[in-house]
């Protein structure tokens, strides 16, 4: 089925709310975002027991037919910070990362979907770890270097779970990485990248200049804080170095479920947004963290912003966030063009309806924000 | 307890029972086990109430290991003192394992949990300061004082907040 240009691009999700009152499970906005190497957009979504692919040959204007992205139903996390997430191979082929939740509560299984060019179906999906406790292996995410090596991160406790067997006090949960070096298909042991990360936020990738992967996720710090930690991958996936990436010293035990962002600018400058708790406000913050600090800390939006995300091409940033009014949600926005150091602010879309987080994307030199509305579909923003 | 001892003796407290029996039995058809809530029904259970005795509105979640917790201590807290009452809100929609999740606390409590409305205006409803942590949880000393706190809550601070043994 097919999408004439113009249509709003809502198709017919088994559980998306249109307005009426229904006892279904609310099906999970959550939807992956990116241009392809072929300029075109791609946004993979949850149906049911499956992803979904859409691509639009028009700036998400109108929609190719979907096509699905595993063939054999089954379970998948689509639902706020647990959302599945797209990159490209250096091949050329689209890869899908999700998480495929078990039985018991907080488990899951991390498992990647390679459709290679050319091809209208997806390779059979795969579990990238090797552990196959069920146990938590949830909120992954996945980068492709320029070498080809393909690492997917996620929260894993299964230090966790053999401190537990010991009787042994451990803080939170651990990130592991699995790297590919076929583009996908098959995946090297996993090596832990640190223990005491927070359990339930999505981790941030970006590369470096020189295409090494860098992770930031949020940390259990002793003995409670949960700032922010920040590390480069080696191409095994283990860590060159981890820093702390911010702080604001958040003491709680509790799950923010709220991630932060990450972009490296085009002189190697890290630029990054999180949600804390500073002095007992909430805010969303943006910062350059370093190794001696965080540089240029400022908070983001209102009371309300949530969620954001950010992407830079040169000396230019983009921070879109979405922030719930009392009857809308709206998406806002912050553009930079002198890496971080001036900010003007952008009023970008509202709707009285649910609204996924908001994906913040490049192309071309040019940035756009990514928008999954319950009302009105996929929604690309070309930022001014 | 007939509907009828609720007008002979219409205490702000049957009120309020019987208001809820009347929305349980309107909006939990498709999950037995809660009463589900939008904008409109949510807001009220976090407002200062005339309940002269100690009362928890505690927010979880089926992922949130640190709710159930204070889930747990709360059930303790509950045999030891039979006047404290405790209303959960689940922060989702309930499928099958949710019941079961809080089934295993041994807490008894008024059930809640978010219903299809929008859950960034149940969530506006309930309390516009909260940013969407969890565990969230409202400690009402009975006296007129109210707190929300997120995070773990300890047996100790729940008694001392609430004047519980």
């Amino acid at each position: 089925m097919g999408l004439a240009a113009g249509a709003p691009g809502v198709f017919a999700h088994e559980g998306v709310e249109h307005g009426d009152v229904t006892h279904t499970p609310r099906a999970g906005l959550a939807t992956a975002a990116a241009f392809g190497p072929d300029g075109r957009l791609y946004a993979v979504d949850k149906d049911g027991g499956h992803l979904v692919l859409h691509i639009s040959d028009d700036d998400g204007a109108s929609w190719r037919s979907p096509v699905r992205v595993n063939v054999e139903p089954e379970s998948i996390a689509a639902d706020g910070d647990s959302q599945p997430r797209i990159a490209f191979a250096t091949d050329g082929a689209l890869l899908v990362s999700w998480t495929k939740p078990l039985t018991r509560p907080y488990t899951g299984e991390i498992r990647l979907a390679r459709l290679d060019p050319g091809t209208g179906t997806f390779d059979a999906p795969i579990t990238v770890h090797r552990d196959r406790a069920e146990i938590t292996h949830r909120f992954q995410n996945l980068v492709v270097s320029p070498d080809g090596h393909v690492t997917v991160i996620w929260i894993d406790k299964r230090d966790q779970e053999a401190a537990k067997a010991r009787k042994q006090a451990y803080r939170g949960a651990a990130i592991y990485t699995a790297v590919s070096s076929d583009g996908g298909r098959h995946f090297a042991e996993e090596r832990r990248v640190a223990d005491y990360s927070c359990e339930c936020c999505r981790i941030a990738l970006a590369s470096d200049p020189d295409g090494t992967p860098v992770a930031m996720w949020r940390h259990v710090f002793a003995p409670n804080e949960r700032d922010h930690a920040l590390a480069r991958l080696r191409p095994d996936g283990t860590p060159e170095s981890v820093i702390r990436a911010t702080n604001d010293h958040w003491r709680v035990d509790a799950c923010p479920h709220q991630g932060p962002g990450l972009t490296v600018d085009g002189s190697g400058v890290r630029h990054a947004v999180w949600f804390s708790m500073r002095n007992g406000e909430g805010h969303v913050f943006y910062g350059r963290p370093t190794p001696s600090g965080v540089e240029g800390q400022i908070p983001v939006g209102g009371p309300r912003a949530a969620h954001a995300d950010i992407a830079s091409t040169g000396q230019t940033l983009a921070i879109v966030w979405t922030e719930f009014d009392g009857t809308r949600n709206q998406l806002r926005g912050l553009r930079s063009n002198d890496g971080g150091h001036n900010f003007t602010a952008l009023d970008i879309a509202t709707t009285a309806g649910g609204a996924d987080q908001p994906r913040a994307l490049v192309r071309g030199g040019k940035l756009y924000a990514f928008w999954r509305q319950a009302d009105a579909g996929y929604r690309l923003y070309a930022l001014p | 307890m007939s509907p009828s001892s609720f007008r002979a003796h219409p205490t702000p407290m049957k009120r309020f029972l019987a208001l809820l029996f009347a929305i349980a039995a309107a909006t939990t058809a498709g999950a037995a086990d809660f009463t589900l809530l939008d904008r409109t029904s949510a807001h009220p259970l976090t407002q200062p109430r005339a309940d002269a005795r100690p009362t928890v509105v505690a927010l979880w979640a089926s992922d949130c290991v640190y709710c159930k917790r204070n889930l747990r201590t709360l059930a303790g807290l509950s045999k030891a003192n039979p006047h404290l009452r405790v209303l959960t809100i689940a922060a989702e929609m309930p499928g099958d394992a949710t019941a079961p999740e809080i089934d295993k606390t041994g807490l008894k409590s008024e059930r809640f949990a978010f219903g299809s409305d929008m859950p960034e205006a149940i969530s506006f409803a309930l309390d516009p300061d909260w940013r969407g942590e969890l565990p969230r949880t409202y400690l009402f000393d009975g006296k007129g004082h109210v707190q929300a706190r997120s995070g773990v809550i300890s047996a100790a601070e729940f008694r001392a907040i609430l004047g519980l043994k």
